[in-house]
């Protein structure tokens, strides 16, 4: 099926928001982990469709995909590791609940 | 440069060197640093005399300038000049510095500060020689502070007393103040005229361009500066208290020089202040004023040297108002009469007060001895009868002179106020006299009894300026006569004109001393005790004089419900408004908004996350609209 | 000729600098000697500096000139004309004299003095730079050394306030100041930063000259101190120790002044002219007000700094006036008032050293037990008063002949502060050393020979300018025509 772009917009629209909104509202940092993993993978979408729809579906936009993904890789298992770091310290992984990062 | 102003420029240097090389070398050797300051003006009175036998008969104006400072619309100039009317006080303040010079090295014998004192006499006639010779009004300025600024050094001298420190910064607040209106009235000319020089001044009132009302304005506020220097009324009040410095220095100083200043520089610009008719009626009333008022408070002190003082404000008034009235040789006359025998009287009351260690009357009547000193009484009836205007000695001459002015000049109720001022000094100055000379108590311990190890009387050093001085005071009078020739007019004025004596105003001065003399003869010769004088007798003239008129109190109350509160509320604005609340509340201000912003940063890790993506939004919308 | 003779004026400071802080903290006497020689070869250089001048030419002269950042146009250039020489040799004198007057500083006297002359060199930098960049940047230096002098060696009990006060209005200030210049790099569209090119060049539309002008006044203002951001200066000098407040009201005021007079009139003529009122308004202020609020006060130190506001006065007043007469007033005044306050303060703090008070309220009769500390405060309150003979009537005189010329009535309401100061100076020297002696101070020795050492140096460099100011009034005059001559072109 020729999809147009805008379809496409909408869905990485849409994950892009949920992940946000779980950000906000979420106070599990492993949930905020999973919710910036739905931002990461409604941006690809993003670029992806727009590489094929506006930018005549060469490669640069599959390239910069694949870097989202690995990037998003390494950098979930650093996140996790300090989220394993942060419970092992305070005993905690409330958001609302580390608050020592203030002024 | 001729050799007029070679000799003037000498004069005024000596004292200067003297100051320096006592300031410089010979600060811890007292002895010596007397003999440099009495060398120094010794060698300056020497060049005067020299400088007025070459010019005896006077001479005129020779000028020399140097330049001090340029500017865009003006040039300031120092410079010396030498006429008559400056040789005549180049001498008088030569003679009369030198004599104080040695009276002092017996008087203040043993003083620890003696190089101090030197040092600050040297200072003292550098500055006045300074003010004599000028040119402009600017460098009069100059000298005129100078000499104010060694008043304050001279009369605190003994510093350590709290009444003399006192005395010496009311001196020098109040004559500031009169600076105030000269230095006010100087800058006023330099800028309307361009420049000072007084014989541009003194031409003044034929000078088209200059408004009356300016010449006016200005001459009032320059005698704003003399009204404070020569103790005129109300700036008066700083001249008794002043008398709280050493003897010598009140002579010199206090009665001879720095308070004739003022009378000088009318003199001197003399062209100037005619300019303006309402300035000079001024200048005569106020003087008129001074001297009745100076000379009643004069009958109720029984300190020698209180006498003394208001008889000189009393003695600067009557030159003052003599100027006022038009009376230009009278004026300045009695003030070279005046010098001599007030420097005179002074002296005698040093010596009086060296040797009984008061300067009470009565105490030294108590103690004895005083008809055994035998030099320093004579000179001092000699000068008494100088002052009161007996003939045939110098004052009354002059005082002649000052009503032969008042009369010329339709000035009538000035010539009857001055025959009752005359009265009045006669009266007081031999109350001071008879009192002295009351027959000593029976427990006196004077009686053959050997003071200092000199006799009865001071040291020669001491005495002999007495001697000196007395002798101008018998003789300087005749200057005027017709003995010489009309010698005074032609020296000061270039006019052959030989003063006829006027006869029915010496007889009117003669009749008033007589009936001063017998008044004070009548309640105070020949007793003994406390006597009270009959301004004394009156309840509320006794109050008044007493108070001196209340003027004291009123600058008491001046400063001290006037002047300090309104600083304290300037502190306190300065304090509390500018600083406080100025200052400090914005600091404070400051503080505060920034830790209510800190309440952002409140350690929520998703409040940071929705702030900065609203604010993300935000500027993309911005941007979007720009 | 081509020795680098304003750099060496930057240079023996900073090497004394560095030594003293090669030296070990026990060096004491060490370090002072390095002070001391340090500050006295560039005293010699500023002295030489007035003799070499050339003044048939005028101008600027030994200039030197190193490109720096040239695509912004930043270089390194000093030069000096008629204007900033005096003002080198005053700073010369005032660094001599403090270091001399601070011999007997036994707190970290190695940090002391290297922060002391590094801020002289600051000021010597601001005095004789002509690259608007490098101003800002010895201003800064100039200032920022002040907060931990005061704060650490300073005296009474509010001194790290006064500290912190001090050099946050004069940051203030200095942020105004900084403003502008990029301000005035930015409309004069020439890209550079060289002063001597701006001059030349330079146009600025009369609005533009309104809004820098007023941003100058405010930045140099500050640092004069213009009343109303003047709090700062009486209690900094109070709490200072007695060499940094002989830099900072002998020097450090004039960096004010010298802003106005070298950067903001003659680039921005118009703009004086239309803030000249408000200028007058607020010197009239700064004189009546100071000396008014100088009577009321009790630390002696205080009376001097808002004696010295009262004076400073008299500098805006004199640019006020917008002529030749008031301009060379001015800067002679700042002259003449850096050698008055430096021998105020210092001897002062002679005596401080011995009594550790200065409340009037607590002294009385010191002349009795310090008759040579009691001396030169006396000849410091007659130079302060104005008495002829010493460098302040001079400038005060030429002040006080261009305000009666331009502004009648308040030059002669200026002229009564005359009398006001001669009260609160003459009623303290009375109070503080005449009189009968206290009984806490009967065991006082009086100074030393060595501690009247700078005092006799200040009184006779008071004495002979004021005698003969036209050695520096001449030179000064040069600059201040050429000031003048911008503004008649307005």
């Amino acid at each position: 099926m020729a999809f147009t772009l805008f379809p496409y917009l909408l869905l990485s629209l849409i994950l892009v928001s949920l992940g946000l909104i779980g950000i906000l509202i979420r106070r599990n940092l492993v949930i905020m982990l999973i919710c910036v993993e739905l931002i990461l993978n409604g941006v690809t979408l993003n670029v992806l469709a727009l590489n094929k729809f506006s930018l005549g579906g060469g490669a640069g936009g599959q390239i910069l995909a694949i870097f989202i993904v690995a990037l998003a890789a390494a950098e979930t298992t650093i996140a996790l590791a300090l989220i394993f770091l942060i419970f092992r310290h305070y005993k905690e992984i409330d958001a609302e609940k580390l608050t020592e990062l203030k002024g | 440069m001729s050799e007029n102003i070679t000799l003037a420029t000498w004069v005024v240097l000596c004292p200067f060197i003297s100051l320096l090389v006592i300031g410089v070398f010979t600060r811890s050797y007292k002895k010596l640093s007397a003999l440099v300051a009495i060398s120094a003006i010794a060698v300056s009175t020497l060049l005067a005399i020299i400088l007025y036998i070459k010019n005896i008969y006077g001479l005129t104006q020779e000028i020399h300038y140097f330049e001090w400072l340029i500017t865009d619309y003006f040039t300031l100039k120092f410079g010396i000049l030498v006429d008559s009317l400056s040789l005549g006080m180049m001498m008088v303040v030569c003679i009369v510095s030198l004599l104080v010079h040695i009276y002092s090295w017996g008087y203040m014998e043993g003083e620890a500060g003696l190089s101090r004192y030197y040092a600050w006499l040297s200072l003292f006639s550098w500055a006045m020689l300074v003010f004599v010779v000028s040119p402009t009004l600017l460098q009069a300025f100059f000298g005129w502070e100078l000499v104010g600024a060694a008043s304050f050094l001279l009369i605190g001298f003994w510093y350590y007393k709290p009444e003399a420190a006192q005395a010496a910064r009311k001196a020098f607040v109040m004559t500031r103040f009169g600076d105030f209106g000269f230095f006010a009235g100087l800058l006023i000319l330099l800028v309307v005229v361009g420049n000072i020089d007084f014989n541009v001044l003194n031409q003044l009132g034929k000078n088209m361009g200059i408004s009356p009302r300016l010449i006016t304005i200005t001459a009032l506020l320059i005698f704003m500066g003399i009204m404070g220097k020569s103790a005129q009324f109300p700036l008066h009040a700083w001249l008794p208290d002043a008398m709280e410095g050493p003897t010598p220095v009140s002579a010199l100083i206090h009665a001879a020089t720095m308070v004739a200043a003022g009378i000088y520089l009318i003199a001197r610009a003399y062209g100037f202040f005619s300019a303006s008719p309402f300035a000079m009626e001024f200048i005569a009333f106020v003087g008129i004023l001074t001297s009745f008022i100076a000379a009643t408070i004069a009958l109720v002190q029984n300190d020698v040297k209180k006498v003394m003082a208001y008889s000189t404000i009393s003695q600067l008034g009557l030159m003052v108002a003599a100027l006022g009235a038009g009376g230009y040789k009278a004026g300045v006359f009695h003030l070279f009469s005046h010098a001599f025998f007030k420097a005179l009287l002074f002296l005698c009351a040093g010596s009086l007060i060296h040797h009984f260690h008061t300067n009470d009357m009565w105490e030294m009547a108590e103690k004895g001895g005083v008809r055994k000193m035998k030099i320093t009484i004579t000179t001092l009836i000699i000068g008494a009868l100088a002052l009161s205007g007996c003939p045939p000695f110098a004052g009354f001459f002059s005082k002649d002179a000052i009503l032969v002015a008042f009369e010329t000049n339709e000035k009538h109720f000035f010539m009857y106020a001055t025959l009752l001022i005359s009265f009045l000094t006669t009266y007081y100055t031999f109350r001071m006299i008879f009192v002295l000379l009351s027959p000593e108590p029976q427990n006196s311990h004077s009686h053959g009894e050997e003071h200092h190890g000199h006799g009865h009387d001071s040291p020669a050093n001491m005495t002999i300026p007495l001697i000196i001085l007395a002798v101008f005071s018998v003789l300087f009078g005749f200057v005027d006569t017709p003995l010489m020739n009309g010698y005074f007019n032609k020296f000061l004025m270039n006019k052959h004109e030989v003063e006829h004596l006027h006869w029915s105003v010496m007889i009117k001065s003669f009749i008033v001393f007589l009936a001063g003399i017998s008044f004070a003869y009548v309640q105070f010769a020949g007793k003994t005790g406390y006597r009270e004088g009959f301004a004394e007798k009156v309840g509320w003239i006794k109050t008044l004089l007493v108070n001196k008129y209340f003027v004291d109190d009123f600058y008491f109350i001046l400063v001290r419900c006037i002047i300090y509160p309104f600083a304290s509320v300037l502190n306190w604005i300065d304090r509390k408004v500018i600083n406080d609340t100025g200052v400090n509340g914005s600091g404070n201000l400051v503080i505060i908004s920034g830790r209510f912003i800190s309440r952002l940063m409140n350690g929520l890790l998703q409040r940071y996350i929705g702030t900065s993506l609203v604010i993300l939004l935000l500027l993309v919308f911005l941007w979007q609209l720009i | 000729m081509n020795f680098p003779i304003l750099s060496s004026i930057l240079i023996f400071p900073t090497l004394g600098v560095l030594l003293i802080l090669f030296c070990k903290p026990e060096q004491k006497t060490a370090i002072r000697v390095i002070s001391l020689i340090s500050t006295g070869i560039t005293l010699l250089l500023s002295i030489y500096l007035m003799i070499a001048y050339n003044r048939q030419i005028g101008g600027y002269q030994f200039v030197e000139f190193i490109p720096w950042i040239p695509q912004w146009g930043i270089n390194y250039i000093l030069a000096v004309d008629g204007l900033s020489i005096p003002l080198v040799f005053l700073n010369a004198i005032a660094i001599f004299t403090g270091v001399l007057a601070s011999w007997h500083i036994e707190d970290r006297t190695k940090e002391f003095y290297a922060l002391l002359i590094f801020l002289a060199t600051g000021v010597f930098g601001v005095f004789m730079t002509q690259d608007l960049f490098f101003f800002a940047i010895f201003y800064e230096v100039a200032v920022l050394p002040m907060y931990l002098l005061i704060a650490i060696w300073g005296s009474g009990k509010n001194r790290e306030y006064a500290a912190f006060k001090l050099t946050l209005m004069l940051f203030f200030g200095s942020a105004f100041v900084m403003g502008g210049i990029l301000y005035l790099y930015k409309v004069a569209g020439l890209n550079t930063f060289n002063l001597m090119e701006l001059k030349k060049l330079a146009q600025f539309p009369t609005e533009v000259q309104k809004i820098l002008f007023l941003l100058f006044f405010i930045g140099f203002g500050s640092i004069v101190p213009s009343f109303p951001m003047h709090t700062w200066s009486p209690e900094g000098h109070a709490c200072a120790p007695t060499a940094v407040s002989m830099l900072h009201a002998g020097v450090l005021m004039k960096l004010g002044g010298y802003g106005l007079l070298r950067i903001a009139i003659p680039l921005l003529p118009s703009g004086l002219q239309h803030w000249a009122v408000l200028m007058m308004a607020l010197s009239m202020c700064n004189i009546i007000y100071g000396a008014f609020t100088a009577i009321a006060q009790d630390d002696m130190k205080f009376m001097v700094g808002f004696s010295s506001v009262s004076h400073m006065g008299m500098v805006l007043f004199g640019i006020s006036t917008m002529t030749l007469t008031g301009l060379n007033g001015a800067a002679f005044q700042m002259f003449a008032h850096g050698l008055v306050t430096a021998l105020y303060f210092s001897s002062i703090g002679v005596m401080y050293n011995k009594t550790h008070t200065r409340m009037i309220s607590e002294l009385g009769g010191i002349a009795n037990v310090m008759p040579r500390a009691a001396f030169f405060f006396a000849i410091a309150g007659m130079a302060g008063l104005g008495l002829p003979g010493f460098a302040p009537f001079v400038a005060e005189l030429m002040v006080f002949i261009a305000g009666v010329k331009k502004y009648p009535l308040f030059g002669i309401i200026a002229v009564i502060s005359v009398v006001v100061t001669a009260f609160y100076i003459i009623s303290c020297i009375q109070r503080t050393y005449f009189g009968t002696t206290n009984p806490r101070w009967t065991g006082l020795t009086d100074a030393t020979n060595f501690e009247v050492l700078p005092l006799v140096i200040l009184v006779v460099a008071l004495f002979i300018f004021g005698m003969y100011p036209r050695i520096i009034l001449d030179l000064m005059q040069m600059e201040t025509k050429n000031i003048i001559a911008k503004l008649a072109l307005m």
